[in-house]
């Protein structure tokens, strides 16, 4: 089995960049990408494939050609909502980006995250006045636009202002990985730290 | 005129702008715009005060964060226009309540009114060049 690592990770998601392949796969599929507990999604012509992006991604690039197994750690066929309550769970989910993390973004309208991608890059942080802070993010996402817009149906490299204090987080998935989780036993350490230091 | 958090934004030398600042120059203030000066007018008659209350909203839009709604949705459209209406309508409401103190502490027979009028007839106090303009002002009409 491969380690978890988020070079792995991004490599991927970069080599798709431009290309529709994701979308075609995650439309072929029967799953339910978008947000189950969304009823009006089930409107549009289509589901959203952005979580679909980073399964693939996610999958792909922890997959061991000699065993035919992936190391990913998150399970396949979730929502987004699944997917928070999954980093909730496992205490995964912060508020700080590091790189290599999946973003959610948070649908004030909705109530709910309505959009993941990849952090590839965390470029810069600040604070809007008396307001919580953002971060400037590289990322790679699916089903984007050119201006980053929902549904854009496109995968792209995409220049992104973050804020917690609007709700978005970050899902630390490198946590996860059994010999980080045993060095943050043994350093008495959460494993936030150990990946920030790695 | 383009507010100086927004304009910060999409002019870092070399660096693209952020997607959210993009997105409300390229597709959403323009459709948004004409509706939001249209509440302006609305809320006030004084063209200074509308244009600044249409900057309150531009910079509410851009914080809250527009790739966040699918603006193909009808409901996130509402959901956009009332976050910048409702920030108008505050910001401007805050701005009365300042003028009726203003305009209280400075009515007939207080103290500051009689240091203006004191003041607007005691060419005395006058500055050098404030002088000049009054007497060219004169001189001109």
């Amino acid at each position: 089995m491969l380690s978890l690592s988020h070079q792995l990770l991004i490599a991927k998601a970069r080599a798709l960049v431009g290309t529709g392949l994701v979308a075609e796969i995650a439309l072929d599929e029967t799953s339910s990408d978008g947000d189950a507990s969304v009823g009006f999604l089930h409107v549009r012509a289509r589901p959203s494939w952005d979580l679909a992006f980073v399964q693939h991604c996610g999958y792909w690039s922890h997959r061991d050609p000699s065993t035919g197994r992936s190391s990913w750690p998150i399970p396949r066929n979730i929502t987004r909502s699944e997917l928070a309550q999954f980093g909730t769970a496992r205490r995964i989910l912060h508020e700080r980006p590091s790189t290599g993390d999946i973003f959610l973004q948070y649908g004030p309208s909705r109530k709910a995250f309505v959009h993941v991608g990849i952090v590839m890059a965390v470029l810069d942080e600040g604070a809007y006045e008396l307001e919580a802070p953002y971060f400037d993010l590289y990322t790679v996402e699916g089903d984007t636009g050119v201006h980053g817009q929902l549904r854009g149906g496109k995968t792209l490299r995409v220049r992104r202002r973050l804020c917690p204090g609007r709700g978005d987080r970050f899902l630390s998935w490198m946590e996860l990985d059994p010999h980080v989780q045993q060095l943050a036993r043994s350093l008495s350490l959460p494993a936030a730290s150990i990946i920030r230091c790695a | 005129m383009m507010p100086t958090s927004v304009r910060s934004t999409v002019s870092l030398d070399g660096v693209p702008p952020t997607t959210e600042a993009m997105l409300i120059l390229a597709l959403v203030w323009p459709s948004f715009e004409p509706e939001i000066r249209c509440y302006a007018e609305k809320l006030s008659k004084a063209p200074d005060d509308q244009d600044d209350l249409v900057q309150v909203a531009l910079i509410a839009l851009w914080r809250s964060d527009p790739t966040a709604y699918d603006l193909l949705l009808r409901d996130d459209v509402a959901y956009l226009r009332s976050i910048m209406m409702n920030r108008m309508r505050d910001v401007y409401g805050r701005h009365r309540l300042r003028l009726a103190k203003l305009e209280a502490e400075a009515g007939p027979g207080s103290e500051h009114s009689r240091r203006i009028a004191a003041e607007e007839t005691d060419f005395t106090k006058m500055s050098a060049s404030h002088l000049r303009a009054l007497v060219t002002q004169i001189q001109e009409a």
